[in-house]
């Protein structure tokens, strides 16, 4: 496949693609008024027991979450919190736990490598 | 990048999706969830209720929300979403 079709399918993957983020995003663009057009950081907690922070992007009725420029904080016993970039995310709805906005002030007077917490377990279904 | 519920992760291109996030991936590198073993599939379809998450490049924001600007722009009142052309 010639480097010209190829960069086109990929286009035509990624435009793909955007339908279902569009689905996320426009219904969340249909639900901000006059909020949510600065940037938010939130603290998703996900079934498994991850938390994860970044900037929300947008939501739909499911309540699938798209954050950006995330990273996730794996807490330990023993060390310090680690932090781990994570990108761009888009977390499905049945996964998330809690979704929690982060005061950024408070948030940057905490010291994560002092930080000595056990991890949450994930949901356990009785 | 898609992870399944049950830890499995999907490495691979985006061919298809739909409104249930049901998804078609072409080239795939198939991870189980120890990370131990990998499979590589041409082609993939991974139904949208066994997906915990989907890692997507950065870039994709900025075009989502230029797509969105103009759609609302084109089409100011349409509760339906209307038929993609």
């Amino acid at each position: 496949i010639s480097s010209a079709l190829r960069s086109a399918l990929q286009d035509v993957r990624i435009a793909k693609f955007i339908v279902v983020s569009m689905n996320i995003l426009s219904v969340s663009f249909n639900f901000s008024t006059n909020s949510l057009r600065y940037a938010v950081t939130v603290e998703v907690i996900t079934s498994d027991g991850r938390v994860i922070v970044g900037t929300f992007k947008g939501f739909d009725q499911t309540t699938n979450v798209i954050l950006s420029s995330c990273h996730e904080r794996v807490f330990s016993e023993t060390e310090g919190v680690e932090t781990l970039p994570l990108g761009l995310y888009i977390i499905r709805g049945d996964n998330i736990v809690l979704i929690g906005e982060i005061d950024l002030e408070r948030d940057a007077s905490v010291d994560l490598t002092e930080i000595r917490a056990a991890p949450i377990t994930d949901i356990t279904r009785r | 990048m898609v992870e399944l519920k049950n830890g499995e992760t999907f490495n691979g291109h985006l061919v298809n999706c739909d409104n249930w996030m049901n998804l078609t991936l072409r080239e795939v590198i198939q991870t189980s969830p120890e990370g131990d073993r990998f499979w590589r599939l041409p082609e993939c379809y991974i139904r949208g209720n066994t997906i915990k998450y989907l890692r997507v490049p950065d870039e994709i924001i900025e075009m989502v929300k230029d797509d969105a600007v103009r759609q609302r722009q084109q089409a100011p009142v349409s509760s339906s979403r209307g038929r993609k052309s």
